[in-house]
């Protein structure tokens, strides 16, 4: 989430060896994210879950 | 001479002085860069909340916002079964929620561009909670339409993009605002992927009435996020003249990109709610098992989430307007094929995939163009009554489907109908100006 343009690999007030930790911060919360993304969609694909949802939905028509 | 409104390209990466942050580091910029304009290196020197802060506060507050609503319809069948009511009911105080939030919107955002977004924030956070907790005591269909329908409505047009997008716009530097707007944008989209399987899951565990308690909580949250947002005030010198919502809004009217960017922005609400509303049922009429729709529905949530943080990086690389006749045109070539295939269930997955990635990704762009456009004083008006349009759009999506639905016995008419829109929409966003406006100083002083 925190690839901005024009941000990655610049050389910011921090000095030469600030990139590394922004770069291991930035995959860090991409690897959050994506981590994220999965449990929820993982959630939707649980039987149960799934069931309640295919039900509620369905009742809708 | 012309005045910018503080978004020009001239002066990316000039504000790094409000990009702190580990999300909001400015790339080093020479002084060469800069403009040779005493307004804007003065707007340039502005005090800005970080980015890091900007983002996260946005973020929680567009998921809580954007999600909370988007499980609405998990409520249906507990709610008439115990009050008994009819679907009618429910669905209309839906309808109602939904247009409250587009013709509330021009407004709050007024407001926020007026008295700042952080108070606009902390009123539709409390407005949202009371709208949550009344939903739930409401006893009888005209109390459920003013908790479930007006008030949730108002609130939603004081919590999300319009709102949140006029505090990104002043306070990210404009090199990186679409990025910005993406990554707000993709919060919401994400609220609305988690929100579902949380609320049936609250739904199932508590009880309706408790799950509706639990969400008014949850909308308390936005109070303190929305002091997260609270933007210092604004230098007087360096603020350029300033306009007023008159003239801003005759200006916005009158000029032929913003009057494009709203018929797009029509067709995309158009869409996105026909698909969103319709498509169960269609699958439903051809045979498809409820599974296969809450796949769909669950695929849509989640490339959703990846198209609108896509669109508002490609925003800063790309022509905002080329981005969005790509979606439109996009969409109506996904829809096409989707007709055009024997309908199976990978199908139906397939064309929900390309639908999430093309679903809310007009967010981020259509809103970045207006901020280039006219600037940043103006924005969350403008951008809500950019959304009014979508909310018209998205309310004769959801009645014509229905409507010519029932007139013809499917849905084939309204397919095509989508079809022919998304092309309109990709052609009238190709001739959109994105630069800035031209002003006159005195137009621009009057009012």
């Amino acid at each position: 989430m925190s690839a901005a343009p024009g941000g990655a690999g610049t050389v910011g007030p921090g000095g030469a060896d600030a990139p590394r930790p922004r770069r291991l911060l930035r995959l860090a919360l991409w690897l959050a994210a994506l981590a994220a993304l999965a449990a929820v969609a993982l959630s939707y694909l649980n039987p149960h879950r799934m069931h309640d949802l295919a039900t509620r939905l369905w009742a809708c028509f | 001479m012309l005045l910018t409104g503080g978004a020009t390209p001239a002066l990316r990466g000039a504000t790094g002085a409000g990009s702190r942050g580990i999300l909001g580091r400015a790339p080093p910029t020479t002084r060469s860069d800069l403009p040779d304009n005493r307004r804007m290196n003065e707007a340039s020197r502005r005090v800005r909340l970080s980015m890091t802060q900007v983002l996260l506060c946005s973020a929680a507050i567009v998921t809580l916002s954007m999600g909370i609503r988007h499980g609405f319809g998990l409520w249906l069948q507990p709610i008439t079964m115990d009050r008994g009511w009819t679907r009618e009911s429910f669905a209309f105080a839906l309808a109602v929620q939904n247009l409250a939030w587009g013709l509330a919107g021009p407004v709050a955002g007024a407001l926020a561009d007026r008295f700042g977004a952080f108070r606009v924030i902390l009123v539709g956070g409390v407005l949202y909670a009371l709208g949550l907790v009344l939903m739930a005591l409401a006893t009888s269909g005209l109390a459920f339409t003013g908790s479930a329908g007006l008030l949730i409505g108002i609130a939603q047009s004081g919590t999300t993009y319009a709102v949140i997008y006029g505090v990104i716009a002043r306070q990210v530097d404009p090199a990186r605002r679409s990025w910005a707007m993406g990554v707000a944008a993709a919060a919401g989209s994400f609220g609305q992927f988690l929100m579902v399987p949380v609320e049936s899951w609250l739904i199932g565990y508590t009880g309706w009435q408790n799950a509706l308690f639990i969400l008014g909580l949850a909308a308390l949250a936005i109070l303190p996020l929305a002091f997260g947002l609270k933007e210092p005030a604004q230098p007087v010198a360096g603020a350029g003249p300033r306009q007023g919502v008159g003239a801003a809004l005759r200006e916005a009217f009158g000029y032929r990109s913003f009057q494009l960017l709203m018929a797009g922005y029509f067709v995309c609400g158009f869409q996105v709610v026909f698909i969103g509303v319709h498509m169960p049922s269609y699958l439903k009429d051809q045979g498809m098992s409820p599974q296969v729709a809450t796949i769909a529905l669950m695929l849509i949530g989640l490339f959703n989430v990846f198209g609108t943080y896509a669109a508002g990086a490609l925003g800063a690389r790309l022509a905002k307007r080329h981005i969005l006749a790509a979606i439109y045109a996009l969409r109506s070539v996904a829809i096409v094929l989707f007709l055009a295939v024997p309908l199976t269930p990978w199908s139906v997955y397939l064309f929900s995939a390309a639908m999430g990635l093309l679903w809310l990704s007009t967010v981020p762009p259509t809103n970045a163009v207006v901020a280039q456009i006219f600037g940043v004083q103006h924005m969350s008006m403008l951008g809500g009554f950019v959304f009014l349009s979508h909310q018209v759009g998205s309310f004769l999506g959801v009645w014509l489907g229905g409507l010519l639905h029932d007139a013809t016995g499917s849905y084939d008419v309204v397919w095509w109908i989508a079809v022919a829109l998304g092309v309109f929409a990709a052609a009238v966003n190709l001739p959109v100006r994105e630069e800035p406006i031209a002003r006159r100083e005195p137009a621009a002083a009057a009012a």
